[in-house]
């Protein structure tokens, strides 16, 4: 038994370009599988962690004002059993070194806080201690001790960095202003005492930031009516389960994406090592019968046998596992930092967990005894009697060609048709080793381009203006329009209407913004998916298909629309356009459309610039002394932290494709090797007779063209379903991204597989050149 | 007759790892145009060797080979193929057939590398596999397989005809129609045979016999009148 293993161990070392290869790729797998799997329990120990120390509540609501009895008062409607509330204001923040206006989201600090409690990194609460969120303190580098300035209220107040903040509904703080990515530099949370924050506002007992927890099994559907009912009269600007909380969902969403990708990715790539694995052992168990079959005749039995094979398996799957685990190691921490770059967690240290490396090990040896066992089953089959016979030649491959192309093809283009269509299993996986490459890498390098397009699009022809500054009050529009073209330096300037409402149809309901826009203005366009513009609508509301779909509103409907401050009664709006977009997710209404269905005056709390060439630096430095601007959104700078988000992304994307084609390379080497080495004595023949290095390399260009053809044909119609996959993987909730694939990555992408298969083709021809002919004249089929 | 080849004093040598195998020693003979010779000895006597020699498929250590006077040049890959492409066919023991073409596409095969090459048709008609035109390898016999080598083999129009052991996987009946298909086409179109066998009793049907031992030409034997294939004793 021993013995026969250490034979199959050597027979096995005689092809170790197969046997590296089916390392490889199943380190690829594991490789994906275990830096995805360890970022992702990373991010999800630390996230949950974080959430349960900070009794993260079930509910939330945003409302004008409440006290905090009447907030208590609301533990009487069934199924809440817990409340809190924290008072929150957007300020301005003045300290050393910004070239920004930075905006901080004010929070008030409460030890008694039962839910969303804030933790506080630093060195005690004193009346003029200020913490601020652990981002934007890490970028400007403030030390405890710096003196921070707030603006609060037309008021200028000093405060003293006392440490970092965290807050569990800001674990991803978006901006205001329709960025969708942290940027720290300019947007943080920040918190200070509860009665400092009082005194400040001079609000007394006045929480607009609530939260709630629900008793055991009731959910956010049981309660989402009363509660509407209750905080309306304070003002409600949003209610959303904890699951659709901007910060939860997004960081539930990274990780759901992580899990996604940890999961497929490695199935993919585990599933050619099976393949590989299969077509790999099953030669060798053809060129072992004789032996398997002597070895049965002394008695050995089909266990015995079979375990010694199994053992490859177990060869391959550690092998690979420990490669995969090793190299995993910096791909996820780097993962992981990238995560940790947008969200504020408490805990950034990287764990390696051992609990992966098991798993991902027992996936590797499970995949590689999977591949042998359907590799070696075929020894059940043999009997001792065959061991003494020659091997039938195959039958198979003897495809009778129609009578057109019989007689057009020669013998020799007949003999690289055959050969194609002789294993027909083996055939088709160097078909997949080309679509394979094929279809991922058209898709993945198409989401760079597209992505950059949308970028651009967005910027270049629906939010054209440069800067858009933000009011600490609601004036009206043309005051707000003069305002902005009395500073230096701007060409042009208009006010917009930014209100968060409560659209509500059937017996759905959703908070969103809705946008009054200029008609014919040329700085804020609505333009759908597809580049086709749209007017923003006097008589009723264009509403972004995503929102559509959740309150089943179609084109023609009817909603209401109730905008807290504005109106008493929901008011009902016909919907104009339901519309596709790639960034943002509004609603859209001509200004003067607002004022008509809200009976408001027309009043704008937004304000775009356009500035004139070389003047935004000018612009920006006088707007930084203005102190009724609470925050202001450079385009310039939100392309660029998209940028900055996609080119991580993109890192990743580019470092998956690079893996697939070497997957597929390495699968396209080896099946072509498996084959040009079961074909040794075919092709050492027609040598024999005369056949010359440029006829072989005929027979075998005409095979690599029909695979080819076939790959590329198969690999297109693969490169929708990897789009597909790329969509529901990667695409976020925030945006939608049309993932055309390109022409040119499509040619791109061909010409990778074309190498690939031209490396091939040259490695089989010099296998061929290689071919001892002495030895062909001895050798059976 | 005219000698179609001659060897002079030719040697083979093998490294089988650290010791040298003398193949062949200081072999010499000339064969002539049409002549049906039998090759005999023991394994490792040095036939096969020989036989790869002839055929421009392996070189010489020492000693020259001449093809109808002139020297076969052993350096150049180039002129071994082209001498294999118009001169020479190969019949081999397990038949080589190509598995992925018919019985007849095996021999178009042959036919596409000749300059002149002879009908493929008339050739499996004369092997009496016409009806076989179109089966696959896997549905031939051996005896068919070996026939149809036989076809490809001449198909080339070659002059001469290299068989390693051509009866050797054969029952006697199949391996006594195989040489008498050799032995007719050896008359009809003139062909020079050279065949390897074990068997000394196929001996017979040959002009003249080359007896090998230890890599020596021992002796030649000369037939005054060789049996038909048919009178040979299996």
């Amino acid at each position: 038994m021993k013995s026969f293993r250490k034979n199959v161990v050597r027979c096995a070392r005689q092809n170790p370009g197969s046997f590296m290869g089916a390392v490889f790729i199943i380190a690829i797998g594991i490789f994906v599988y275990v830096a995805m799997m360890d970022t992702l329990r990373n991010l999800g120990d630390q996230v949950q962690r974080y959430y349960d120390s900070s009794a993260i509540a079930d509910v939330f609501a945003q409302v004008s004002g409440i006290s905090e009895v009447e907030l208590e008062r609301l533990k009487e409607i069934p199924g809440i059993e817990e409340v809190s509330g924290k008072m929150a204001v957007d300020v301005r923040l003045f300290a050393p070194s910004q070239t920004e206006i930075v905006t901080v989201h004010l929070l008030s600090y409460d030890s008694s806080d039962s839910l969303n409690r804030l933790m506080l990194n630093g060195t005690g609460t004193r009346r003029d201690s200020i913490y601020l969120g652990n981002r934007m303190a890490g970028i400007y580098g403030y030390e405890n001790g710096t003196p921070l300035t707030l603006m609060i209220d037309g008021k200028s107040v000093r405060f003293e960095l006392a440490g970092t903040c965290y807050g569990p509904e800001y674990i991803y703080a978006i901006p205001p202003g329709g960025a969708m990515i942290p940027d720290g530099e300019i947007y943080d949370i920040a918190c200070i005492e509860k009665n400092r924050m009082e005194e400040l506002t001079g609000k007394k007992d006045s929480m607009n930031e609530l939260g709630f927890r629900l008793s055991k099994g009731y959910t956010y559907e049981d309660v989402r009516y009363q509660l509407m009912d209750r905080l309306t009269g304070y003002g409600l600007i949003s209610l959303t389960s904890k699951e659709k909380q901007a910060s939860y969902n997004m960081v539930k969403g990274e990780i759901n994406e992580l899990y996604s990708m940890g999961t497929v990715l490695p199935f993919l790539f585990m599933s050619i090592s099976v393949f590989m694995l299969y077509v790999v052992l099953k030669k060798m168990i053809d060129r072992d019968q004789s032996l398997i079959g002597t070895m049965k005749s002394f008695g050995m039995r089909d266990r015995e046998l079979i375990l010694a094979y199994l053992y490859q398996g177990v060869e391959v799957g550690v092998l690979g596992a420990l490669a995969g685990s090793v190299l995993a190691v910096p791909f996820g921490r780097y993962m992981f930092l990238m995560y940790v770059d947008f969200f504020n967690l408490p805990d950034t240290v990287y764990h390696s967990y051992m609990s992966t490396r098991i798993s991902g090990m027992g996936i590797a040896v499970g995949t590689g005894l999977l591949a042998v066992y359907l590799g070696v089953r075929g020894i059940l089959k043999i009997t001792p009697a065959q061991a003494m016979r020659a091997k039938t030649p195959a039958s198979a491959g003897n495809l009778r060609l129609p009578g057109f192309l019989a007689s057009r093809l020669g013998a020799m283009e007949k003999m690289g048709l055959r050969s194609v269509v002789r294993n027909p299993f083996r055939g088709f996986l160097i078909i997949l080793a080309i679509a394979f490459p094929f279809s991922m890498s058209s898709v993945l390098f198409s989401f760079k381009g597209v992505a950059d397009q949308m970028f651009f699009d967005q910027f270049s022809k629906v939010q054209t203006y440069d800067i858009q500054i933000s009011l600490d009050r609601y004036v009206s529009s043309i005051r707000g329009k003069l305002a902005g073209e009395e500073i230096r330096g701007v060409e042009k300037s208009e006010a917009v209407i930014q209100k968060a409402v409560e659209l509500k149809h059937e017996n759905l309901s959703e908070f969103a913004l809705i946008y009054g826009l200029n008609r014919e203005s040329s700085m804020w366009r609505i333009m759908d998916l597809y580049g086709r513009f749209y007017d923003p609508p006097e008589d009723g509301i264009i509403i972004n298909s995503r929102i559509a779909e959740k309150l089943h509103l179609k084109e023609g409907d009817v909603m209401e629309v109730s905008v807290p401050g504005l109106t008493a009664e929901a008011v009902k709006v016909p919907v104009k356009a339901v519309i596709k977009e790639s960034l943002g997710g509004g609603c859209y209404i001509s200004a003067k459309g607002f004022s008509r269905f809200f009976n408001s005056v027309p009043l704008a709390g937004t304000i775009l610039l356009k500035v004139e060439s070389g003047k935004l630096k000018d612009v920006r430095e006088e707007l930084l002394k203005t102190s009724r601007v609470t925050w202001l959104v450079d385009t310039g700078r939100i392309t660029q932290s998209y940028r900055d988000m996609m080119g991580s992304m993109m890192a990743m994307i580019q470092m998956f494709s690079f893996m697939a084609v070497a997957a597929g390379g390495i699968l396209i080497y080896n099946i072509s090797m498996i084959n040009i080495r079961e074909r040794i004595s075919e092709l050492g023949t027609f040598i024999i007779m005369g056949g010359t290095d440029k006829e072989i390399g005929r027979i075998l260009l005409f095979e690599q063209v029909v695979y080819f053809i076939l790959g590329i044909a198969l690999g297109v119609f693969g490169s929708l379903g990897v789009k597909y996959l790329m969509e529901h993987l990667v695409i976020s909730d925030s945006y939608t991204i049309e993932l055309a694939i390109r022409p040119s990555c499509y040619g791109i992408a061909f010409l990778t597989c074309l190498a690939m298969a031209g490396a091939s083709l040259l490695a089989q021809t010099r296998f061929v050149r290689r071919i001892r002919l002495t030895d062909i004249l001895k050798e059976r089929e | 007759m005219e000698a179609l080849i001659r060897a002079e004093k030719i040697c083979k040598d093998y490294d089988a790892g650290e010791v040298k195998v003398q193949a062949l020693k200081h072999v010499s003979f000339e064969i002539l145009r049409g002549e049906f010779i039998v090759i005999l000895g023991p394994s490792g006597s040095g036939k096969s060797t020989l036989l790869n020699i002839l055929g421009g498929i392996e070189t010489v250590t020492s000693g020259a080979v001449y093809y109808d006077g002139t020297p076969l040049s052993w350096g150049d890959l180039k002129s071994l193929t082209a001498y294999r492409r118009a001169h020479a066919g190969f019949i081999f023991q397990f038949y080589n057939l190509m598995p992925g073409l018919t019985a007849l596409e095996n021999v178009e095969l042959a036919a596409e590398l000749s300059k002149d090459p002879l009908d493929p048709e008339t050739l499996l008609g004369q092997v009496g596999l016409l009806d076989r035109a179109n089966h696959f390898p896997s549905r031939l016999s051996g005896g068919q397989q070996q026939r149809v080598a036989i076809a490809r083999a001449l198909c080339k129009n070659p002059d001469i005809l290299l068989c390693d052991e051509p009866t050797g996987a054969l029952d006697s009946s199949t391996g006594s129609q195989i040489l008498k298909l050799l032995s007719e086409f050896n008359r009809q179109y003139e062909k020079t045979v050279l065949l390897i066998t074990h068997n000394e009793n196929i001996a017979g049907i040959a002009d003249r016999v080359f007896y090998f031992k230890d890599g020596c030409l021992e002796r030649i034997r000369v037939n005054e009148r060789p049996l038909k294939p048919e009178e040979v004793v299996w």
